[in-house]
């Protein structure tokens, strides 16, 4: 556009035109002329103007009617009168019916530069408005672009949110808060205490609200049967209090896993505590000489061994589970011959088995030597062994079948003990888990041995398959491939 | 010479009846022993002890509770002293008080485990004695 102007001269008057199209044209305008109402309508809908000056005595279209039909087609453009002394009334009408100004006849060229000049003006400053009314309603655009963004944010996040301000009004929340409070219908605007029914959120709130000093109050909260950990900061401006962010997020999973740390702390205090006490006691009454014979203080004494060498077990078993859990470990890949594995894990057990009369089949196919190390291999078998003989009958079974099986190498360990109930198959893995019945009840275990199993089946990608039925055993076999043993391993 | 003390020992742990019994003969008593609650009622109908000491966990894990309450049930025990010895601390919220009760745990004394050969003696001569 022209930001000099653009102007159309709408006369009859041939003269006048041309007077004051030389006048304007000097003024550094663009300037056009039409010499009735009809040729100035068809002008201004092909070209824009900034500013229309109309001689109210007009051919075929008036003044009037050509000014009236400007202000609908483009209230924008500046109309301005030209009027003879005998019409200066309809002049004022024709202010009155929306013409910017009027410039009576006859006139100056300084009189036209300057109302042309004025009306120009008039016309940029609209033209500046409409640009800063744009701008204004493309930054609203943005804003609402922005709170619709950040509150799909909001609204996607697990954790609850939920914003009160400093009179205790809730101002925002997200889904996730409407889930886990069970909220329902609009809470905007509402009290704290209309919202949530929690005595101890609401205090949580309400001491951060008159908190002075800048800090987070968190506090571990139940919500119907989930655990939350919810966290209160205030939001601040300048020092001065606006209201506080509550955030829950839900940690059942960890306090679960919290508890069940604690849960094994006491069991492992607990089966540490019995036995040391039962040492304690057999060395006291041989020390202090309360028990004479021979034969008795023998006996006493290694009772003292078998209680120690339980101990020592569990000890083992931790420190096993504190290695996995450890970060990655290294391993010595060695060829492996699993017959002399076997063979000797089996040995090892030959006097715990005739304990309880128990009878070992061994039956190993020929199988290729595997690439692993002899530590994992020693604590997987030797884990399922043992709980083959510990959760055994007297005068039960253990069979170990040794195969390949497609390209993996499978050991097969099944025994003829109590066996383990349906519901719970899938837990046995679970660290710390222990089957809890009458037969299983005075058995000693730290419910770590099948996590360590089931962690070093996986370092080797293998996978172990369990079959039980109650009274009658067990059988779990493990499954390792033949040609992941000879990669670098590690666990997960 | 006055007669011995019979003490009637309840456990499944062969080694808590092993100490006990060897710490008790030696401090002037007569144990009688037994490894579950059935065994242990059918001793002492048979030896009438003057105390039973009696552990609430074995094969089941009220066992001891139940054989606390059927010697309080029957005729020819019923006055016979109770020690109630169990390794389940408190916090572990199970289902019955700690608190000796005639009706909910009939037992003259409640005791913790582990408990050394010495304690469970003071314990007993308060009792007996």
């Amino acid at each position: 556009m022209n930001q000099k102007g653009n102007v159309l001269i709408v006369d009859d008057e041939l003269s006048i035109r041309e007077a004051c199209r030389k006048i304007l044209l000097k003024e550094g305008l663009h300037v056009d002329v039409a010499e009735d109402g009809l040729e100035a309508k068809e002008k201004i809908e092909r070209e824009n103007f900034d500013l229309v000056l109309i001689d109210l005595k007009l051919p075929h279209l008036s003044g009037e009617d050509l000014l009236h039909w400007l202000r609908s087609f483009n209230p924008d453009i500046v109309p301005v009168i030209i009027t003879g002394y005998p019409s200066f009334d309809s002049a004022v009408s024709a202010i009155r019916e929306g013409a910017y100004d009027y410039i009576p006849k006859p006139f100056t060229s300084g009189e036209l530069r300057r109302i042309v000049r004025r009306g120009l003006e008039r016309k940029f400053l609209i033209q500046e408005m409409h640009k800063l009314r744009e701008e204004q309603e493309k930054n609203l655009k943005l804003i609402s672009q922005e709170k619709t963004k950040l509150k799909s944010v909001i609204n996607s996040m697990a954790d609850g949110v939920l914003v009160v301000n400093r009179y205790g009004k809730v101002v925002l929340y997200n889904s996730a808060i409407r889930h886990i409070l069970n909220l329902s219908g609009n809470c905007l605007d509402k009290s704290l205490e209309e919202v949530i029914k929690r005595q101890t959120l609401i205090r949580l709130v309400n001491s951060q609200l008159k908190e002075k000093k800048k800090k987070v109050f968190s506090q571990e909260i139940g919500i119907n049967n989930r655990d939350y950990l919810v966290n209160v900061a205030s939001v601040s401006d300048n020092g001065e209090k606006l209201g506080v962010v509550v955030s829950f997020r839900d940690v059942t999973k960890l306090r679960k896993l919290a508890d069940m740390k604690s849960a094994f702390l006491n069991m492992v205090s607990h089966e540490i505590r019995s036995p040391l006490s039962i040492i304690e006691g057999y060395l006291d009454v041989v020390l202090k000489g309360i028990v004479k014979d021979e034969n008795q203080i023998k006996s006493m004494i290694e009772r003292v061994k078998v209680r120690t060498q339980t101990l020592r077990e569990l000890t083992d078993d931790l420190l096993n589970l504190a290695r996995m859990e450890s970060e990655k470990i290294k391993r010595e890949l060695v060829p492996i011959n699993l017959q002399e594995v076997i063979l000797e894990m089996v040995e090892f057990y030959k006097d715990k088995a005739r304990e309880k009369e128990i009878k070992i089949n061994i039956n190993i196919e020929p199988v290729p030597s595997i690439m692993a190390d002899r530590n994992d291999i020693a604590l997987l078998f030797t884990n399922l062994l043992d709980n083959a003989i510990k959760y055994n009958v007297r005068g039960g079974s253990v069979d170990i079948h040794v195969k390949k099986e497609g390209f993996d190498l499978c050991v097969k360990i099944k025994d003829s003990g109590v066996g383990i109930p349906k519901e719970s198959i899938k837990l046995i893995f679970d660290e710390f888990y222990r089957v809890k019945n009458e037969k299983t009840r005075m058995v000693p275990g730290t419910g770590l041995g099948l996590s360590i199993v089931q962690k070093i089946v996986k370092a080797y990608r293998g996978k172990i398959k369990v079959t039980s039925k109650e009274g009658e055993g067990s059988s779990f076999s493990v499954y390792l491939p033949l040609e992941n043993l000879c990669r670098g391993l590690e666990y997960d | 010479m006055q007669q011995k003390k019979r003490i009637l020992l309840i456990d499944d742990d062969a080694d808590f009846i092993y100490l006990n019994k060897v710490f008790l003969e030696s401090k002037g008593y007569r144990i009688i022993t037994a490894y579950n609650g059935e065994e242990g009622l059918k001793k002492a109908i048979e030896n009438k002890p003057d105390l039973i000491v009696l552990d609430v966990m074995m094969t089941r894990i009220t066992e001891g509770f139940d054989v606390s309450r059927k010697i309080r049930m029957d005729e020819r025990l019923k006055t016979i002293p109770v020690i109630m010895l169990t390794g389940i601390r408190k916090k572990e919220r199970l289902p019955w008080t700690f608190e000796p009760d005639d009706n909910w745990l009939p037992v003259t004394k409640f005791l913790e485990k582990p408990i050394s050969p010495q304690k469970l003696l003071k314990e007993i001569e308060k009792i007996v004695k």
